[in-house]
């Protein structure tokens, strides 16, 4: 692993200080199998005795997950993955639980994510949530969870609440520590002491993308030449040569992939030669294919093992399992299928019995959640754990990928690790 | 600061083909037209949609406009059945249900994620004080002009202009002396659909465009043709390109650009209140 030292406090979430900067380059990229789905075909999990449960003898468990499936930002791979994996697992004959999984669409609004955890919680009477990727749902129900003994493992956390709350812990980066990781890629790595911001501004998401930028900063020592948000529809032309004008010899820019295409169309337009990182969120073949060779090298951020590495073995079950299910192949995928393993892994070891009511479930839940083993895989550059902290971003790590002639290609072997985060 | 204000031209000459669209259709149908940025928001997206499915680009562009074109010709049609005889005021009102409409279907049909619209002219491009001026947006910026002078000369120097003139002067007198005005509502509503639909078109390729906020071009557009008192043709273009410049500039300073997206609302805001300067507060009630 590759461990990017803080040189003081870290913000956006809080975590340790170490003492000198320095980086350390250790052994990555374990590609033994230690936990379901990581190069086994089968969906066996740490936890799993030796004992075959019949399917009707099974106790059936419920899973939800609320989601942005429509709306200005969608994220459908997520709980598409996490159905996947459930579904694999119901087939399983070594599974001990029947496990029935509801997606829920919010559409970005926080009247309908209310209604649709007020269902998961009061009709479907879910004892987990898990695989969810939504921009309002940690936001808006966080707090209904916590009333009714819920947690979530989310597949794609994306708003401040995602990682401040004490009953949420996504599974991915999250764009907070992912952009601290990317601003420490584009000036550690790239060797940019020059470098501009550009960002979609969600308007909730302004200060706690600040604060992620002053953790970059505590690290590095470095600050950005300048910072900048945009607005929905903004021509990204002025952007573009107000970061020539300021001498930026990179960009990040945070944004879709469709902004990616965009941002680079605006690029090329005006003669530009700065570096541009991108987040995960542009990380698709989509924009591969649409942007075909850049106008400058362009690198994204990718929160787990980069999926267009497709020979890499610590991909393989996720991806057959996503062609199986004609799932596009995205890091909202892999978050999915991730969250998905990690409950299963919980939920055998809670020791749900048949009969067991829903608040005697919620509870078993409960102490699993808090008592989890850490769940690993060679797709996670961190291992996955909930424990008792009053906020969880336990994925402290990121790959990086460049685009080159309309592919992805993994440029960094090692995960960058952020200093632990309590 | 001149680069950051050419930088501006790409936007503000999508205003201006906007303004041109929204002050024709006030002008000759007597309406205030705020779904006018919707219909060529269609139009654009039924374009990259079909191009993404494999149309070619030439052949999407024309049925994207075409849709535009359609859309704005039904609503048009609409208008004149329904609305003949009423105030611009109603009129202008039906517009916006018209608009939220639209939205809504859109929604339905296209979603809300934004799409990637290829350049029309990808690899072309002028410097200028340093900054590169693709030749989509001096497209854009022609085609706004040219569009301005071609319907003033045609509205002054031929028999079909004069009786659309007369038609917008007194639409009830025209259609008594034979002039058919239903057919010319639809035309024009027609045109200005077109019209409406290369504007994203031709600006889309550089910037996040999700159909809300090519539908939304209208707020500039308004601000433009405010400028131009809803009547200049020409002063409209002008004050299309310089919100475009304005917004640009106000990127380069940090306190103006968090409220960028605001401008057209203080241009409205200021035009509105300069013309009332002279006016005594009971009269103007």
């Amino acid at each position: 692993m590759l461990l990017a030292a803080a040189c003081g406090d870290s913000g956006g979430g809080g975590g340790d200080s170490a003492a000198d900067g320095s980086t350390t380059s250790t052994a990555s990229n374990d590609t033994t199998a230690t936990t379901a789905g990581s190069g086994d075909t089968t969906a066996t999990t740490a936890g799993s005795g030796d004992t075959t449960v019949p399917a009707a003898e099974r106790p059936v468990v419920k899973v939800g997950s609320v989601n942005s499936l429509t709306g200005p930002v969608p994220f459908p791979e997520a709980s598409q993955a996490a159905a996947a994996v459930f579904e694999r697992y119901n087939n399983d004959p070594t599974g001990k639980l029947t496990i029935e999984y509801t997606i829920e669409d919010d559409g970005a609004d926080p009247a309908l994510a209310t209604q649709a955890a007020r269902k998961l919680v009061d009709d479907d009477n879910v004892v987990l949530m898990a695989g969810g990727a939504s921009l309002v749902d940690c936001a808006v129900n966080g707090a209904l969870y916590d009333d009714n003994g819920l947690y979530a493992i989310q597949g794609t956390g994306v708003d401040i609440s995602c990682f401040t709350s004490r009953n949420i812990a996504p599974i991915n980066t999250g764009p907070y520590a992912g952009l601290t990781a990317s601003l420490f890629f584009t000036s550690e790595i790239l060797g940019h002491d020059s470098i501009c911001y550009v960002q979609f501004d969600a308007g909730t998401q302004r200060q706690p993308l600040t604060d992620a930028v002053q953790r970059w900063t505590d690290i590095t020592g470095k600050e950005l030449t300048s910072f900048d948000f945009y607005a929905p529809g903004d021509d990204f032309t002025p952007f573009v040569t107000k970061a020539i004008d300021s001498g930026c010899t990179a960009v990040f820019e945070g944004g879709l992939d469709a902004t990616a295409i965009a941002w680079n169309e605006a690029v090329a337009g005006q003669g530009a030669s700065f570096d541009t990182v991108h987040f995960t969120s542009a990380y698709t073949a989509e924009a591969a294919q649409a942007i075909g060779s850049p106008a400058t090298p362009t690198y994204a951020n990718s929160e787990f093992e980069p999926f267009t590495d497709l020979e890499s073995p610590a991909l393989a079950d996720w991806v057959q399992l996503m062609n199986d299910n004609g799932i596009p192949l995205t890091s909202f995928g892999e978050g999915g299928y991730l969250a998905a393993l990690a409950a299963i892994q919980v939920l055998e070891s809670a020791g749900i019995q048949p009969g067991d009511d829903t608040g005697t479930q919620r509870q078993k839940v409960e102490a699993a959640v808090l008592g989890m083993e850490p769940f690993e895989s060679p797709m996670l550059g961190s291992p996955y754990v909930f424990g008792d902290a009053p906020a969880h971003n336990p994925n402290q790590a990121s790959k990086f990928v460049q685009l080159v002639d309309g592919e992805w290609t993994t440029v960094t072997d090692d995960f960058i690790v952020l200093p632990d985060v309590k | 600061m001149v680069d950051a204000a050419l930088s501006g031209l790409p936007s503000g000459a999508a205003y201006a083909l906007l303004g041109v669209a929204v002050v024709l259709l006030y002008r000759m149908a007597g309406v205030l037209n705020f779904a006018i940025a919707v219909f060529g928001a269609f139009g654009a997206f039924v374009m990259v949609s079909l191009f993404e499915r494999g149309l070619p680009f030439g052949l999407a562009i024309v049925v994207g406009v075409l849709v535009g074109l359609t859309l704005s010709a039904a609503m048009g049609g609409v208008m004149a059945a329904l609305f003949p005889d009423t105030d611009s005021i109603t009129r202008s009102v039906v517009t916006i249900g018209m608009a939220i409409s639209l939205f809504a279907v859109a929604f339905r049909i296209f979603g809300d994620r934004p799409r990637s619209f290829p350049p029309l002219f990808p690899s072309v491009s002028y410097s200028l004080s340093g900054v590169s001026l693709k030749l989509s947006g001096l497209v854009a910026l022609g085609l706004a002009a040219a569009l301005a002078l071609l319907i003033w000369v045609f509205l002054r120097n031929t028999r079909i202009g004069v009786q659309v003139s007369a038609m917008a002067a007194r639409s009830t007198t025209a259609e008594l002396l034979g002039i058919p005005v239903r057919s010319y509502t639809v035309a024009i509503w027609a045109l200005a659909g077109a019209i409406a639909t290369m504007a994203p078109i031709l600006a889309a390729p550089t910037r996040q465009a999700d159909f809300t906020s090519l539908g939304l071009l209208v707020v500039p557009a308004l601000a433009a043709a405010l400028l131009g008192s809803f009547h200049s043709l020409g002063l409209t273009v002008v004050a299309g390109l310089g919100i475009g410049v304005l917004e640009a500039m106000a990127v380069r300073w940090p306190t103006v650009s968090t409220w960028r997206t605001t401008l057209p609302f203080f241009v409205i805001l200021a035009v509105l209140l300069w013309r009332q300067r002279g006016e005594v507060w009971d009269e103007a009630r």
